[in-house]
């Protein structure tokens, strides 16, 4: 009898509160946009989240992918949104690449949105076929790529993808002689690195963990700054001997411009909360991502950062869509 | 015997009575988002992902799988009912499928589409169990110059699809090789024909093409001829397969698991490719190939069992490379990475009773959709019998649905009825769309990668003909076409085509 007394109250009071105040959101179903097809990454970890939050915060954060046009076409569906916290969305290192390379979006990356949390960050590695290519260690790969210029292919999931710019940082840091070869998705150019039509690509580390670990392709670095924990053996590119060369793929959540405060906050928080959960933990860590969170101004001034340096490799190595 | 005994290793999983609940559960939803124009097993899938969570790592995965090859038996429901492709593989099953409804033999083309996707199925489960590594490293052979050459071969093999004239045949191949080319271009970067609409910087989907040129166009065909409509609802006769039926549609099927299992296992699209190229090789080998397009049984048959086939083998890059041949199969290797499965060589010796288990419930999974099937013909058959003017809302209505699913967005609607007003005048013109979708599947492959092998040998044409397998390719399709341009051969092949 006291739970459906309560229940009852609770209704009542829900009912009377129903505005959209910060002390009763979310008081309908939250629409988060991903603006990539379905089963990415970014997809899966939006799944993961969205089930943890509609657990949490006791309404369906329900996921809808938008994706096309190097995710500008589902943000910029987001930066239209009434910014009352009931349209988020999640954004990858794309976010800060396609403006560099799309021309006339209709949003800006950094000042169309409210920053609420970072979620997480992917290393990716440096992969060689061990049948095309002789080196055994970073250093050894530039030499034999400038003794052999453009013999060395590297391969990515198309122009303006992280893939390229992963590998555009790497040339313009260490001069090493790379011809990039752009291919529609990154297993198709997962499948002719296997195949040794190309060389080498920088890949996430979840997609190349089988093949690593068969012996089929040879990891020679991560990208990140510390080494990842899934391939404890691989050193990072500064140990490998390429000093200040450390990326990831970052995850983020953003809400359009104007979001209030305090949903801002509420929303940090359960996602730190929904995050740091063992088994969401462990989802992320299967699909190739460490959860890693900041606060909403840590995040924006990151995002700031990343939009600097990552336009500037974009310039560096030439690359534009149209 | 190993694989048998590795079978049974499989079947002990698949047979629990939780694995057998589930393979259900999802052979049962594929066959119903099969039916449903559109809503395709990606955007299935995708929901279903977090839901698998709290199960069991095999039996997840014996469910999703469920939903796709579940989604190939119905997808040739709605294309021989009311030729629209339910799913993209069924493009092809409209062709005769529809025709064979018109003249009152429904029930005969979801029948030998159910047995024959039956039949292919359990073939292609066994050349999975047999054959599953050797065969992968036959897709690794594929590079971009073998697979120029193969879209190459395709495309000359696209003329034999039409049954009108060789030019117009030629003409729409052109007009989808030019549609193909809408979208930011690969390689280069370059945006072409997009107008500045973003929702066209990556191209138009095939699935917004079909079902604008065969639904779409179909609805406004039908409104135009009222009176023709109505005579097909009275005469549905015969739901079962004659004799003289499954004496023609036995090789046909026969011919298309074989085409199915090979194409099914090359990355991109092998389903797909392998219903059309099952339709113009039953329509080349067939002593009556006029009767193709008019309501052929073999041209409901080969395809099928084609599409089937290549959707259980296409399990065989993902299990043994990890790489992932289609949108379905990477939302696979989500679900394999979320359980904490990394897809690839490893499997089968670290997972074997997931490998087997998984293997062995497409088996138990294809006879349940075959008992599940059978039954509903004589219900879906009576679908028919609705008046046309309540139909074809709903039918309209689901394919809007359906479009929007796949990507959130009303500008697919609106794209898909320019596609099917265009579709009209096709059909005015009597030009077939069959050519044009298979232009515009292989036209933006065939380019893509010829200019990946020309970037890669540093622009040395000689590739395509130094590769044996690029050469064969080659070397057939030039067989082909002189078939199809040779003075007598032509003349034969107008008076066999030409209505």
């Amino acid at each position: 009898m006291k739970i459906i007394h309560s229940l009852i109250v609770g209704f009542l009071l829900s009912t009377l509160l129903g505005t959209a105040s910060a002390d009763t959101y979310p008081s309908r179903p939250v629409k988060i946009i991903v603006p990539f097809g379905p089963g990415g990454f970014t997809d899966v970890v939006a799944r993961v989240l969205g089930q943890k939050l509609s657990a949490s915060m006791g309404q369906a954060f329900v996921i809808e992918n938008k994706p096309g046009a190097g995710s500008t076409i589902g943000t910029s569906a987001a930066a239209k949104a009434d910014p009352d916290g009931y349209t988020l969305l999640m954004v990858s290192t794309t976010h800060v690449i396609s403006p560099w390379i799309y021309k006339d979006l209709p949003y800006d990356p950094l000042k169309s949105f409210s920053i609420i949390s970072k979620l997480a960050d992917s290393p990716y590695v440096l992969l060689v076929n061990p049948q095309k290519v002789a080196a055994q260690n970073v250093k050894e790969f530039i030499a034999e790529s400038k003794a052999h210029p453009e013999s060395i292919h590297y391969a990515s999931s198309g122009n303006g993808s992280s893939q390229q710019l992963m590998g555009g940082l790497f040339v313009s840091m260490t001069g090493a002689k790379l011809k990039h070869v752009p291919y529609r998705s990154s297993s198709m150019a997962m499948q002719d690195l296997l195949a040794g039509f190309v060389e080498s690509s920088f890949a996430g580390v979840s997609n190349a963990l089988a093949q690593i670990h068969a012996g089929r392709l040879k990891a020679l670095a991560v990208t990140t700054a510390t080494r990842s924990a899934q391939l404890p053996d691989v050193p990072t590119m500064q140990e490998a001997g390429v000093p200040g060369y450390h990326a990831s793929v970052w995850l983020a959540l953003l809400a359009p411009a104007g979001t209030s405060k305090e949903i801002v906050n509420r929303l940090n928080s359960a996602v730190a909360q929904a995050l740091q959960t063992p088994d969401a933990k462990k989802a992320l860590a299967n699909v190739g991502v460490d959860v890693s969170l900041s606060t909403p101004e840590k995040m924006t001034e990151y995002m700031a950062q990343e939009y600097a340096r990552w336009g500037k490799v974009a310039h560096d190595s030439g690359i534009t869509v149209d | 015997m190993e694989i048998i005994s590795n079978l049974i290793l499989g079947l002990g999983v698949a047979l629990t009575p939780i694995n057998l609940l589930y393979c259900f559960a999802g052979v049962l939803l594929g066959t119903l988002i099969g039916v449903l124009p559109g809503i395709g097993p990606v955007a299935t899938i995708a929901m279903l992902l977090p839901a698998t969570f709290a199960l069991n790592p095999v039996t997840a995965l014996i469910m999703l799988a469920g939903i796709y090859y579940g989604a190939q038996y119905g997808g040739s429901t709605s294309a021989i009912l009311v030729n629209i492709p339910g799913e993209t593989s069924s493009v092809v099953t409209c062709l005769d499928g529809y025709q064979m409804a018109r003249q009152g033999r429904a029930g005969a083309a979801l029948s030998v589409a159910a047995l024959g996707s039956f039949f292919a199925g359990c073939v292609a489960t066994v050349v999975i169990a047999g054959f599953a590594p050797p065969l992968a490293e036959v897709a690794l052979k594929f590079g971009p110059a073998e697979y120029f050459s193969l879209m190459v071969m395709g495309l000359v093999a696209a003329v034999v699809l039409a049954h009108g004239s060789l030019i117009k045949a030629i003409a729409m191949i052109v007009l989808g090789l030019l549609l193909g080319l809408v979208g930011t271009d690969v390689n280069s970067g370059v945006s072409r024909f997009s107008f500045d609409i973003p929702e066209l910087s990556d191209g138009i989907g095939f699935v917004i093409v079909a079902m604008g040129v065969f639904g779409f166009t179909e609805v406004i065909v039908n409104l135009e001829l009222k009176e023709a409509r109505e005579v097909f609802f009275k005469k549905v006769s015969g739901l079962w397969l004659t004799r003289a039926d499954v004496k023609a549609a036995t090789p046909a099927v026969l011919r298309g698991t074989l085409i199915g299992s090979v194409l099914g296992i090359l990355p991109g699209g092998g389903a797909l490719l392998s219903s059309f190229a099952a339709y113009s090789l039953e329509k080349k080998v067939s002593k009556n190939s006029a009767k193709f397009g008019k309501g052929a049984i073999e041209g409901v048959a080969a395809p099928e069992s084609a599409n089937n086939a290549g959707a259980q083998t296409s399990f065989i890059p993902l299990l043994t490379l990890g790489i992932p041949s289609n949108p379905v199969m990477a939302l696979m290797v989500g679900a394999m990475t979320i359980h904490g499965i990394q897809p690839g060589p490893q499997i089968v010796t670290n997972q074997p009773e997931m490998f087997w288990g998984m293997i062995a419930s497409m088996w138990v999974g294809n006879l349940m959709l075959v008992v599940l099937n059978l039954p509903m013909i004589g219900l879906w058959v009576k679908l028919l019998t609705v008046p046309y003017r309540m139909l074809f809302p709903a039918i309209l209505l689901f394919c809007a649905i359906g479009i929007y699913s796949l990507s959130n967005s009303g500008f697919d609607i609106y794209l898909a009825v320019l596609f099917g007003l265009l579709g009209y005048v096709f059909v005015k013109l009597a030009c077939e769309p069959a050519p044009l979708l298979l232009g515009f599947i292989l036209g933006p492959m065939m380019e893509e990668n010829l200019r990946r092998a020309m970037l890669l040998s540093r622009g040395d044409a000689t590739v395509f003909f130094t590769h044996p397998i690029s050469l064969g390719m080659l070397i057939a399709a030039a067989a082909l076409l002189l078939i199809v341009v040779a003075p007598a051969v032509r003349k034969k092949r107008e008076d066999v085509f030409v209505e």
